[in-house]
């Protein structure tokens, strides 16, 4: 007969290595298994080297995105090519000073292109955060409540996801985009705002969902039966466990946020342009898409550069969506 | 058709793997055992034996990737199942071998009616034309008890219980007359006056058509009841086989010991405790050249912690995978005596615990 | 306590206790157009000490009572009294603090634990909120806690998908444990577990009965395990008791014909036996609870079956020795199973 402490180092004993093996909660096993999904992988570096070009902006452009005026504009030319381009016109031919040319206004492409990212950041997390607060609020408060309360908020959060979002969005500008309201940050608040007013409600849904079903979950009954109050119910046993599918609908929030603010900036009723050489948020790629559309034959990086930028950052955040989904809920 | 001196089914060495991120799992491992014509084996097993991946490897149902048959041969009346291909086994499937399933919920297609599904198989494999195939249908409803069977077939499987929707599936799996059948679990989900009912009834439809059935199961009951000879798996391992009374007359490996002295019996005496096996189920993942079972053996001896021990012939027509010759009294004996230790490690526990209150 | 037990030494007396879940017609207005009759009109009491076995087939209200008795479902009406007060009159503040004296050892383990929780946090919390301990002390009673149930108390950092079933359900035990109760309700704690474990459950369940003097209500479907762990045992079918009697007496004597059905559907393992056992095979289905037969609900299956059970409801009625059926033809049922056979190895 083996004595207990010579069982200890057995092959397959929970021995040594059983007590050595790191704590994994189901937070860190949904960390190993996005870090082993490559297109999420390259989303996420490319998302952060986005946020660092936008905090780092100033540094990184070039010239600055206001418009010059004087021995500046005559300098830049308008609708200046792009560096790699040689026209008849020595005013038009690219320069390696303004790598993407110039717009009709003679202001810098490619530093456009770098402050842009500002917006579309800003214009793809703030919304989101908003998003999720109402979303989520009503759908845990609807969920758990139950009954009539549950019902009505359910009607209620019917009728906004009804609501059709872009012609919303054009009554919204037009109502307001020439107040003091409108005009916060360049109009990017009424952009947030309204924003927020139209998408919680496919979250509110989702939050809603998960805590009907989790609500009934044994654990939760657990808590009940050994007294545990119900906002600590809430908080400590049923939102923890939301949380993922949240996490995943964020990440498909803020390319839908960001291709929301480039619609509403290619109509023309998106972000104003502003002029100030000290505004933070002084262009957005929507904007350039708009101006690039009507000087496509004169200059066409305006628009190319603009609609890959576009492209590129909301391919990142689905490629990221995708991995979170299948790195936070696991069914192989 | 007929060749009466082999068996119906041989199983040689079979070895089925699945590859996980963690790293790859031998499911089944060097398993072996026949089925002869007209006869019922049993194979049990808890959760992670293997018993269900053998009787879907036999039904070539792994699926691949991430699992595959690693080696070994499925001799179905005398032909390699093993080297056949798609095409050539699903004329096999559901033809000569068919299969019951623990859910007839997830098995039957809820979009589809009992008459449409019953008709499918038996217009693909048995030539008939759709009237038919009607009248066959009807038929083997009656056969396992449905009452209306005609108007029956017009019903979508929502409409039947459990018990009902499970009559269907055997139904359906005798529809083609097969030779084998292979039933995993098929009582599991059912309460027991209805197991009872469906076990009734898969014992009158053996004696009146003749198949041969594979019974899978985790319920020492049941085997009891239902078949003829029983193969015990353990970790993905034959480690028992014998005929039915043989197995709970003589057990000779410690885990079918312990799984018998594990299950409270409705006509025991009062006050008897029951003398589990100590320790946690297997690790699958887990490598190690020993005996699965050496962990939560109470004979366990050097030797067993550095050999695999083989299928061996313990009496005739009896083998198992132990390296000694152990005896269920030996077995019941040595484990209360493990439970006492047991209870007496638990007891010092609970006084600290209680000497500790008394000082709060 | 000794006192106490003395003069009253039913822990749990429950009266009348009916649920009835509405069911509510879709749409804004929700009426109300039927009711599920889950638990309907049930009397019966747990003994200190004592485990009662409750077993029915799935459907049956055996589960849904376990809750109503804890206040998981405000039960519809009747009474629970635990030690002389009634559960169902108290709410808020004064129904937490009664929580510390009724436990509850749910079946799945996999759903019963938060995957987002330590096994610390999980038992420490029924602790935290009783204010049972404080500071470093709820640590250490956690540990106290997990070696009581057989688990090395260095897991307590590890999160409940590191464990195997049974371990969890030794985590859920902690739980329950943790507050020290005096009646624990056990609702299928070993239906989800593998043979070779539901047995280490059930010995650790008793152990700790003996240790702690608990009293369990103890339902399952297994009418195996439930005869192995109770001293008295409760039938239940479409939400009505149909028979309890002390476990020895029920399993040679059934006075209930669905009794008897249920212990000659039971296999036993030994292939002698199941070749001649002699088995009662009930025909059909359960009917539905929404819809339940006329008279008594057992008819439609009975194989005793008289007109006067087609209209007449029988009384819950005591037979004598603390063995009540309700049937008209109690007295008629006959016994189908031999005498239960000592094990000679039984130690």
């Amino acid at each position: 007969m083996a004595t207990t402490s010579s069982e200890m180092s057995r092959p397959g004993q929970p021995g040594v290595e059983e007590f050595q093996r790191p704590v994994r909660s189901l937070w860190s096993d949904a960390w190993g298994r996005l870090r082993r999904n490559k297109l999420a992988m390259i989303g996420l570096f490319y998302i952060f080297f986005l946020s660092l070009v936008a905090i780092a902006a100033p540094v990184l452009a070039p010239h600055s995105p206001a418009r010059p005026i004087g021995a500046e504009l005559r300098e830049r030319g308008a609708y200046r090519q792009a560096a790699w381009v040689e026209s008849n016109n020595e005013k038009k031919t690219g320069l390696w000073t303004y790598p993407l040319g110039t717009d009709s206004g003679g202001g810098d492409v490619l530093s456009r292109l770098i402050y842009g990212t500002r917006v579309s950041l800003v214009v793809g997390f703030i919304p989101m955060i908003f998003t999720l607060l109402i979303g989520v609020t009503m759908g845990l408060v609807s969920g758990y409540a139950g009954g009539a309360l549950d019902s009505w908020m359910m009607r209620f959060t019917d009728v906004v996801f009804a609501l059709p979002d872009i012609l919303f969005f054009i009554i919204v500008q037009t109502a307001f985009g020439k107040t003091t309201f409108g005009r916060t940050f360049n109009g990017l608040l009424l952009i947030f705002v309204s924003f927020s007013v139209v998408s919680w409600a496919g979250v509110a849904r989702l939050v809603r969902g998960q805590v009907l079903s989790l609500k009934e979950k044994e654990f939760v009954e657990a808590a009940h039966a050994v007294g545990v109050k119900n906002n600590k119910i809430l908080t400590r046993h049923i939102l923890p466990n939301t949380l993922a599918p949240i996490i995943v609908a964020a990440a498909f929030i803020v390319p839908g946020a960001i291709v929301t603010e480039a619609v509403l900036s290619f109509l023309g009723i998106g972000i104003q342009p502003n002029t100030s050489p000290t505004n933070p948020f002084p262009t957005s790629w929507g904007q350039m898409i708009f101006e690039g559309k009507s000087g496509i034959d004169s200059q066409p990086w305006i628009l190319i550069s603009s609609a890959i930028a576009i492209a590129s950052i909301t391919i990142a955040f689905v490629a990221l969506g995708d991995g979170l989904r299948d790195a936070l809920d696991p069914r192989n | 058709m007929a060749k009466e001196n082999t068996p119906l089914l041989d199983v040689r060495n079979l070895q089925v793997q699945f590859k996980t991120q963690d790293g790859i799992i031998n499911a089944v491992n060097n398993v072996s055992f026949t089925v002869n014509r007209g006869e019922t084996l049993g194979i049990v097993g808890e959760s992670g034996s293997g018993k269900s991946v053998t009787s879907l490897a036999i039904m070539r149902l792994i699926p691949a990737p991430p699992g595959k048959i690693a080696g070994g041969q499925i001799l179905f009346d005398g032909e390699d199942l093993v080297d056949y291909s798609e095409a050539e086994m699903r004329k096999i499937r559901g033809n000569r071998i068919s299969m019951i399933f623990q859910d007839p919920m997830t098995s039957l297609n809820p979009v589809l009616r009992i008459g449409r599904q019953m008709t499918e198989s038996l217009q693909l494999h048995m030539n008939m034309n759709a009237k038919q195939a009607r009248d066959r249908a009807a038929e083997l409803l009656a056969m396992v008890g449905i009452p209306a069977p005609d108007k029956r077939l017009d019903d979508y499987p929502h409409q039947f219980s459990g018990g009902m929707r499970q009559r269907v599936m055997i139904a359906m799996g005798l529809s083609c007359n097969p030779e084998l059948l292979i039933a995993d679990e098929p009582t599991t989900a059912l309460d027991v006056t209805i197991q009872a009912q469906i076990l009734e009834l898969l014992n009158r439809l053996k004696d009146e058509t003749g198949t041969a059935i594979i019974f899978i199961t985790h319920d020492l009951g049941v085997v009891a009841g239902m078949t003829d000879r029983v193969m015990v798996m353990y970790a993905g391992r034959a480690v028992e086989q014998t005929s039915t009374q043989q197995l709970y007359d003589n057990p000779r490996m410690p885990y079918t010991m312990g799984l018998l002295d594990s299950i409270p019996r409705l006509d025991e005496g009062k006050g008897e405790r029951l003398t589990p096996i100590r320790g946690l189920p297997p690790d699958m993942l887990e490598k190690a050249e020993r005996c699965p079972f050496a962990p939560r053996c109470d004979f366990v001896q050097e030797v067993c912690w550095t050999t695999i021990p083989p299928l061996r012939s313990v009496e005739p027509n009896h083998q198992a995978a132990c390296l000694f010759d152990i005896t269920h009294e030996q077995r019941q004996s040595a484990a209360s005596k493990k439970a006492a230790e047991e209870a007496a490690a638990l007891e010092s526990a609970l006084e600290s615990v209680i000497a500790e209150e008394h000082s709060a | 306590m000794q006192a106490q037990a003395a003069a009253n030494d039913n822990l749990v007396d429950i009266k009348d206790l009916k649920m009835h879940f509405p069911v509510k017609s879709n749409g804004l207005l929700r009426r109300t157009i039927g009711a599920v009759k889950a638990v309907d009109g049930l009397s019966f009491t747990v003994k200190r000490g004592e485990t009662l076995g409750l077993v029915g087939e799935s459907g049956c209200g055996k589960s849904t009572t376990g809750r109503a008795i804890l206040q998981l479902h405000r039960p519809t009406s009747g009474s629970v009294l635990f030690d002389g007060q009634d559960l169902t009159k108290i709410k808020g503040e004064e129904l937490r603090r009664m929580r510390r004296k009724v436990q509850i050892i749910f079946q799945d383990p996999y759903a019963s634990l938060n995957p987002r929780m330590t096994v610390g946090d999980i038992i420490g919390e029924p602790i935290r909120v009783h204010k049972l301990r404080s500071g470093k002390d709820v640590r250490i009673r956690v540990e106290e806690l997990l070696k009581v149930v057989g688990l090395n108390p260095y897991f307590i950092n590890r999160y409940p998908h590191e464990f195997s079933g049974g371990q969890r359900q030794r985590i859920g035990i902690a739980r329950a444990l943790a507050v020290e109760p005096d009646f624990i309700i056990c609702d299928e704690p070993v239906s989800a577990l593998d043979v070779s474990i539901q047995a280490q459950i059930i010995n650790l369940l008793q152990d700790l009965q003996n240790e702690f003097n608990l009293t369990y209500l103890f339902i399952a479907h297994n009418l195996s395990v439930v005869k192995h762990i109770s001293d008295r045992v409760a039938v239940m079918y479409l939400g009505k008791m149909v028979e309890l009697a002390p476990a020895a007496q029920l399993y040679v004597h059934p006075m209930h014909p669905y009794t008897q059905a249920l212990l000659s559907a039971v296999p036993i393992p030994d292939p002698e036996i199941e070749k001649t056992r002699q088995r009662i095979i009930l025909q059909g289905d359960v009917p539905s609870p929404l819809n339940p037969p006329s008279g008594c609900y057992f008819h439609t299956r009975c194989p005793l079956v008289i007109d006067k059970c087609r209209v007449e409801e029988p009384p819950f009625t005591d037979y004598g020795h603390g063995h009540f059926a309700a049937c008209w033809r109690a007295t008629e049922v006959t016994p189908i199973l031999s005498e239960p056979i000592q094990q000679e190895t039984a130690v």
